[in-house]
């Protein structure tokens, strides 16, 4: 039987075929938020396949800071590259928003690869996906503004989370775009003060999604392109600020 | 997120502009009032470095430290952060 019904985009897009053989050795599991999943050089002991949540990729500086350079979630896979022989950690995940889904010993998705060609291509090109979107986030990160990188950033995050109410603190999103937390504070107030979203300690509201596509950097786009491209994956528009029915 | 921390007490940092107050509705935890102030003047700068960055306004007048009770402990203003011309 397919995962076609699964909410993790990678489990739902595998073939009946592949489906069967890694439905075996999935194992339910439970992040909360701040769960480092592996951090850089770790052996990646598992892949994980997010229901829900948001799993960021961040790279740490020996002052302690870090700066996000990506982020997974429904749409794909955290570790991807592991089963590939790449099962050293090129950097730290951490999960941004609490999130669900499962999880496979990378050993046994190793031995699966080898056994099906189309269930490793699948994997490659969640890994090509992950580095474009590092790609993008590097050039965003250098070289545009903190108001387009914060817009930008929130309409990621709500397309992983499929809700307006994002379970923020500033505190995390200075660390994630790597600015202190002043910084936040002001574009906050400024994308408060035209109607863009409402912030609330620790939690923040998007009110007017086309305003934010309006104030944030062709990043966004570009970054949705890589995912439709690379993965077949496109953030449904729909379904934002009401979840489906049961 | 990050090291070993000793967690003191939480500051508050506001924003002051013009008539208006930006209020830090979350705060951090520092070790020291010290520690709070090097916080305070990490932000001023960076505040100032967005602006011309950007070109826009730079819509503060000072960066201002509070402790958990409310309280004004002391203030950065804009102006003293910027670094000094040789002269």
């Amino acid at each position: 039987m397919p995962f076609s019904d699964s909410p993790n985009h990678f489990l739902a897009s595998l073939s009946a075929r592949d489906s069967e053989l890694v439905r075996p050795h999935l194992k339910a599991r439970q992040l909360p938020q701040g769960e480092v999943i592996y951090s850089a050089e770790d052996t990646i002991e598992h892949v994980y396949f997010p229901d829900t949540g948001v799993v960021s990729l961040v790279v740490g500086l020996t002052s302690g800071q870090f700066v996000e350079a990506g982020m997974l979630g429904r749409n794909s896979v955290v570790g991807a590259a592991a089963p590939l022989d790449g099962s050293t950690a090129l950097n730290r995940a951490i999960v941004q928003v609490k999130s669900a889904g499962a999880t496979a010993d990378t050993a046994v998705m190793k031995r699966l690869v080898k056994e099906s060609e189309t269930l490793r291509l699948a994997l490659v090109r969640n890994d090509q996906m992950a580095s474009a979107q590092t790609q993008q986030v590097a050039a965003c990160n250098a070289l545009h503004e903190l108001e387009e990188r914060l817009s930008r950033w929130l309409l990621q995050t709500r397309d992983l989370v499929r809700s307006d109410t994002l379970p923020l603190t500033q505190e995390f999103l200075s660390q994630m775009l790597g600015v202190q937390r002043s910084s936040v504070t002001l574009v906050a107030r400024k994308l408060q003060e035209v109607g863009l979203i409402n912030y609330r300690r620790g939690r923040i509201h998007v009110l007017d999604v086309e305003g934010l596509h309006e104030s944030c950097c062709e990043c966004y786009a570009a970054i949705n392109g890589h995912f439709h491209r690379l993965i077949g994956w496109t953030p449904d528009e729909n379904a934002h600020g009401r979840r489906a029915a049961p | 997120m990050g090291g070993q921390r000793c967690l003191h007490a939480r500051y508050y940092f506001h924003i002051k502009d013009g008539a208006e107050l930006v209020k830090d509705q979350e705060g951090t935890e520092l070790p020291t009032p010290d520690a709070a102030r090097r916080q305070a003047l990490k932000s001023a700068r960076e505040l100032w470095a967005n602006a011309i960055r950007s070109g826009k306004n730079l819509g503060a007048d000072a960066v201002i430290i509070a402790d958990e009770y409310g309280g004004t402990l002391t203030f950065v203003p804009m102006n003293e952060v910027l670094p000094k011309r040789p002269r």
